[in-house]
């Protein structure tokens, strides 16, 4: 099944490939937040606001180095659906929380996502597609 | 079927470099911090959608 979204509209710099997760809370509730598909990023990163908001335990602290220089980040596990037209998907993905308090999305990395996926993004026509990846077992 | 992320009829142009929160189709609250959007959440009878509108002049470099 292909889940298909087009980009958040308004002016061209609004646009871009967010999909809404259903980000599971301590509490085990749920909140939607869009999050932005980011094939260049190795793991899932969360802001340290939206990791507050969700009440994740943050564990050991580590440094990272990407093409906006270093950052001291903190180890977490993240747990979020994902909806598709009839089906549902959950994952469990190691996560860094981003310790400095910028604003920034939520970014959705590669580690424990994008395997689980065929992703296509037709920037072009401002939209992103997702194909399940068939498992046999 | 194409979904929307955001329902395409929200002006987000006012609320640039903030975080909105978005409840049965509706921008309920907005804040720079969405730590103080807490309470318009947990208000939210359906799942609030959170999402921060990407600022003008604002590169993102991850």
């Amino acid at each position: 099944m292909t889940i298909i979204y087009r980009y958040v509209h308004g002016e061209e710099h609004q646009r871009g490939p967010f999909i809404p997760i259903l980000a599971r809370t301590r509490e085990g509730h749920f909140l939607k937040v869009s999050a932005l598909v980011d094939s260049g990023a190795d793991h899932t990163v969360v802001p340290k606001r939206i990791a507050t908001l969700l009440g994740l335990t943050q564990g050991n602290e580590i440094k990272t180095t990407g093409i906006g220089g270093s950052a001291k980040v903190k180890t977490s596990t993240f747990q979020f659906l994902l909806k598709g037209n009839r089906e549902k998907y959950t994952f469990t993905v190691q996560s860094l929380v981003i310790q400095e308090e910028n604003n920034m999305p939520l970014l959705l990395g590669r580690d424990g996502f994008f395997n689980h996926f065929h992703i296509t993004f037709r920037h072009n026509e401002e939209k992103i597609m997702l194909k399940k990846v068939q498992t046999s077992f | 079927m194409v979904k929307d992320v955001i329902p395409r009829n929200l002006d987000l142009s006012p609320y640039e470099g903030e975080w909105v929160v978005i409840c049965d189709k509706e921008i309920i609250a907005h804040n720079k911090n969405p730590l103080k959007l807490e309470k318009t959440i947990n208000n939210c009878k359906t799942i609030p959608t959170l999402f921060l509108v990407p600022e003008k002049n604002t590169v993102w470099l991850f």
